[in-house]
């Protein structure tokens, strides 16, 4: 019995594309948590999937360009996030209307430049939209693990000031903490971040991975960084479990690692002591 | 009052020692959007000194405070603290109406009051020890030590207006700025919070406190500053609280009624009395 | 109000970054060699043709010359499977006189499209009638859902016909004898370029066969993108080992590539082969996995300024570098 389940662990493990896409799913799982405490917490869900929509035309530009495509991401990405970032600090949350139109305007233009602009490789790029796990290279998980190595040394190096910024952005600026450029460089992480995640579950599905794991944290604890680490750990526990899933059912790993997201914050939802907690969730 | 008669009226309120006045204002015009909010504003502030800042909803109060902390830029006029430029700085501690906290954030009473020691900490050290005894010294002026794991989202309005007060204790500030501080909070925190502020001020804290509500506070503050878009009056209460200032300032009538030692402020001979 | 300018501003600057980003696209798109065939010269009264892929468009113009104007629907390195008709295509369908297509279930989404184009072409299917394969991909370990599906797909048998000489010279056949019954002046030209044509191939036909006599016997085998080769590997003796995009737009499972993998070690299949329409990374992953080596082969486009001919001589030039 030991051994069946073992081997059941271990069939995929002898491929080495296999691992690899574990390996990054694994990493993405956790990073998109730790990020996604700010996101759920600050109501950034909405710029998240803005960021990843904006990045697949980054993708799809640099792919026309001949650059390389995650910098294409990155660099979308980031003027994006900054962009948004300085529209809502001036003007406010009714800017949702216009980063909405903003937004789909962009992914519709990656699409309509992906159709007209390319007469192959149209199955490539689509690849970005839902997520392709399968073909992470070892360079691919070299730069998946080096960017998201960054952004968590800059999030424990920066802990405090961020919490502050976040929890009341108000009195830390007047206290003397450089609140604008932490906010922008919080949208920054979350840009780095949605770009590395676009490759394991797609643009469609970078918001989902950003929120949920988190959320469920959220729900079972009420100190800051204990919402993080749980978080991590859901989110790498969905990476895992969703793998196996999509690998023994044959079913896309994106959309299973996700399933596998959801289907532990309803659980968690139900069991759940901290009814106020969710209401709180609810309402943002 | 005459910008020359508000100069002369600043320029006696200097402390007895002759030392800086701590907050300088000179003919401060700033606002939002090209809009004044504050017009040629002028005052100045000893060490020590408890001073109220009275006026309306929307005389500019906010607005003033943000000019001292420096998040506002003067348009004309200049704002000095400690002889130096306002600009954001640990020294000056700030409690705002507190609508842009998120309370429901996974933050307890004490990591909010260890927020304070952040800006003191600066970038990439751990708190320590010592600040560890500062918040809990903080806590113990607040009186919120034995709620310290409990999670802000889980307390009284009196109680996070305590825990945010302690917050701005722990920054060690020499100058604490509170934006209606008492509004919305029962009368025993009220009490509370003026005496803990009284006790601050005596040993060398300078503190501004703005409110719009007259009933109580009056003989509580060493200066008190009206401030309708313009300053209306600024000296100690007793001088300074007169009907026909407090008719300009709110524009309304009032009537004061002196009862002993209190002042009893009401709009108008047929409303009703608001007492401490 | 100053935030409302600066947040017209931010916005400006978005706008302009995403309109850079469309001429820089289009500039690049400009650059990219249009491996779509144009019309062949046309002469007033020649015959215009449509053709569905664009490795039909050297079969008719082989067979009509300048007698004809020959355009393809499928834009060059488009998969044909999934491909999106646009209005355009509507017109041309509707100006043509004669549309060539493969039929067989290739070209699913021709029906709707000659509907809406209310077209009185006439359309010839090259492929109709003839002895088909069913789907046997050798793959002996995928069983259940993606063999019924592509099953499915494929009621007829496997469109690909024409990757076998065999079967490409009856096209060319067909082709002569549609365009002589649409233009008997040209009737006796059509039967000659045919009949010059299918010697051309029957040539080829003779080399290539010389040529993967040239692989030993026990590397003949072959695992390519899509299944278009079934024909083609009989043709010329080669074991059709696997296949790793089962049904065209739908990609592997981690599974599926992974069961792959192993067939490919346990058979030792030397090299595998992708199509230039398709996302190279998929092979890419599979080769790096099992060591082997990546090459093309091409199915329903020749490569830019190759005819049918110059194609299947790529093909068997590219299988002999990989295999032997």
């Amino acid at each position: 019995m030991v051994s069946v389940s073992v081997d059941l662990l271990l069939d995929p493990l002898r491929y080495g594309f296999l691992v690899r896409g574990l390996a990054a799913a694994l990493l993405i799982g956790a990073l998109c948590a730790v990020v996604g405490t700010y996101v759920v917490l600050k109501g950034f869900a909405f710029i998240g999937d803005a960021l990843a929509h904006i990045a697949f035309t980054g993708i799809v530009v640099a792919f026309l360009s001949g650059f390389a495509l995650t910098l294409g991401a990155l660099a979308a990405a980031l003027v994006a996030g900054l962009g948004i970032g300085l529209i809502h600090r001036r003007v406010g949350l009714s800017t949702d209307t216009a980063i909405g139109i903003l937004f789909s305007g962009v992914f519709a233009l990656g699409l309509v430049l992906m159709s007209v602009g390319i007469k192959t490789y149209t199955v490539d790029l689509f690849s970005y939209v839902f997520g392709d796990i399968l073909s992470v290279r070892a360079v691919d998980l070299l730069t998946i693990a080096c960017l998201s190595g960054l952004v968590l040394l800059v999030v424990v190096l920066l802990y405090k000031e961020l919490l502050f910024v976040s929890f009341d952005p108000v009195v830390a600026e007047a206290s003397g903490l450089p609140g604008g450029v932490l906010q922008l460089l919080l949208l920054t992480l979350l840009s780095v971040t949605v770009v590395v995640s676009v490759q394991a579950v797609g643009v469609v599905l970078v918001v989902a991975m950003l929120v949920t794991p988190s959320a469920t944290a959220y729900l079972l604890t009420d100190r800051f960084h204990r919402v993080m680490l749980a978080g991590a750990g859901f989110g790498a526990f969905s990476a895992l479990v969703g793998f196996y899933l999509s690998y023994y059912l044959n079913v896309p790993s994106g959309g299973a690692i996700v399933l596998v997201a959801s289907a532990l914050f309803a659980l968690v939802a139900m069991l759940s002591p901290r009814r106020a907690a969710l209401r709180l969730l609810v309402r943002r | 009052m005459s910008v020359s008669a508000q100069i002369e009226l600043a320029s006696r309120v200097q402390p007895a020692d002759g030392g800086e006045p701590v907050i300088l204002v000179e003919r401060l015009t700033t606002g939002y959007h090209r809009v004044p909010i504050l017009e040629e504003v002028t005052f100045s502030v000893p060490r020590g000194a408890l001073v109220g800042v009275i006026g309306p909803n929307g005389s500019g109060k906010s607005t003033l405070f943000r000019a001292i902390l420096g998040l506002l830029r003067a348009w004309q006029g200049r704002v000095l603290i400690e002889g130096q430029p306002a600009r954001p700085r640990p020294e000056i501690a700030y409690l705002p109406q507190s609508e842009t906290v998120d309370w429901g954030f996974p933050v307890t009473v004490w990591d909010v009051v260890m927020m304070g020691r952040y800006p003191r900490l600066g970038f990439l050290r751990r708190p320590g020890a010592r600040d560890r005894e500062l918040v809990e010294r903080a806590l113990e002026q607040v009186r919120m030590q034995d709620e310290r794991n409990r999670p802000i989202g889980a307390l009284s309005g009196g109680q996070r207006q305590r825990v945010f007060l302690a917050r701005a204790l722990a920054q060690e500030p020499s100058i604490l700025l509170l934006d209606e501080p008492v509004s919305g909070v029962d009368a025993p925190t009220q009490h509370f919070i003026f005496e803990l502020l009284e006790q601050l001020c005596a040993s060398g804290c300078t503190a501004l406190v703005a409110s719009h509500d007259l009933s109580c506070v009056a003989q509580r503050f060493s200066q008190v500053l009206l401030l309708n878009r313009r300053m209306h009056g600024f000296g100690p209460p007793e001088r300074v609280f007169t009907e026909e200032l407090l008719n300009r300032t709110f524009n309304m009538h009032l009537m004061l009624l002196r009862y002993g030692e209190r002042v009893i402020v009401v709009e108008s001979p047929d409303d009703g009395l608001r007492e401490c | 109000m100053e935030s409302a300018r600066s947040s017209e501003r931010a916005l400006t600057l978005l706008a302009v970054v995403a309109v850079m980003a469309l001429l820089v696209a289009c500039g690049g798109a400009r650059g990219e060699p249009e491996a779509s065939p144009e019309p062949s010269p046309a002469v007033e009264t020649s015959l215009p043709v449509v053709v569905s892929l664009p490795v039909f468009v050297s079969l008719v113009e082989a067979v009509g010359a300048d007698r004809v104007r020959v355009s393809a629907l499928v834009p060059g390195g488009t998969d044909p499977h999934t491909y999106q008709p646009t209005p355009r295509d509507a017109q041309v369908l509707a100006d043509a006189e004669v549309v060539f297509v493969n039929g067989l279930g290739l070209e699913e989404w021709l029906s709707d499209l000659l509907a809406s184009a209310g077209s009185d072409a006439r359309v010839v299917e090259l492929g109709a009638g003839l002895a088909t394969l069913h789907d046997e991909h050798g793959h002996e370990e995928s069983e259940g859902t993606p063999e019924a599906e592509h099953a499915h797909q494929h009621e007829e048998g496997n469109p690909h016909l024409w990757l076998d000489p065999y079967y490409a010279a009856e096209y060319v056949r067909r082709i002569a004898q549609t365009l002589g019954e649409l233009d008997p002046a040209g009737a006796v030209t059509y039967r000659e370029n045919a009949e010059r044509y299918i010697a051309e191939i029957e040539a080829f036909d003779a080399w290539a066969k010389e040529q993967i006599g040239r692989i030993p016997p026990e590397r003949r085998k072959l695992v390519t993108f899509h299944d278009a080769f079934p024909y083609f590997a009989e043709h010329y003796g080669l074991e059709l080992v696997g296949v790793i995009v089962l049904s065209p737009g739908r990609e592997p499972s981690p599974q599926e590539l992974a069961r792959l993998a192993d067939l490919i070690r346990q058979q030792g299949v030397p090299a595998i082969f992708t199509e230039p329409q398709f996302n190279p990374k998929l092979a890419e992953t599979l080769a790096r996995e099992t060591g082997v080596v990546v090459l093309e082969l091409y199915s329903d486009t020749p490569p830019a300024g190759e005819d049918f001919l110059g194609m299947m001589r790529r093909n068997i030039e590219h299988v002999v570098e990989g295999l032997a």
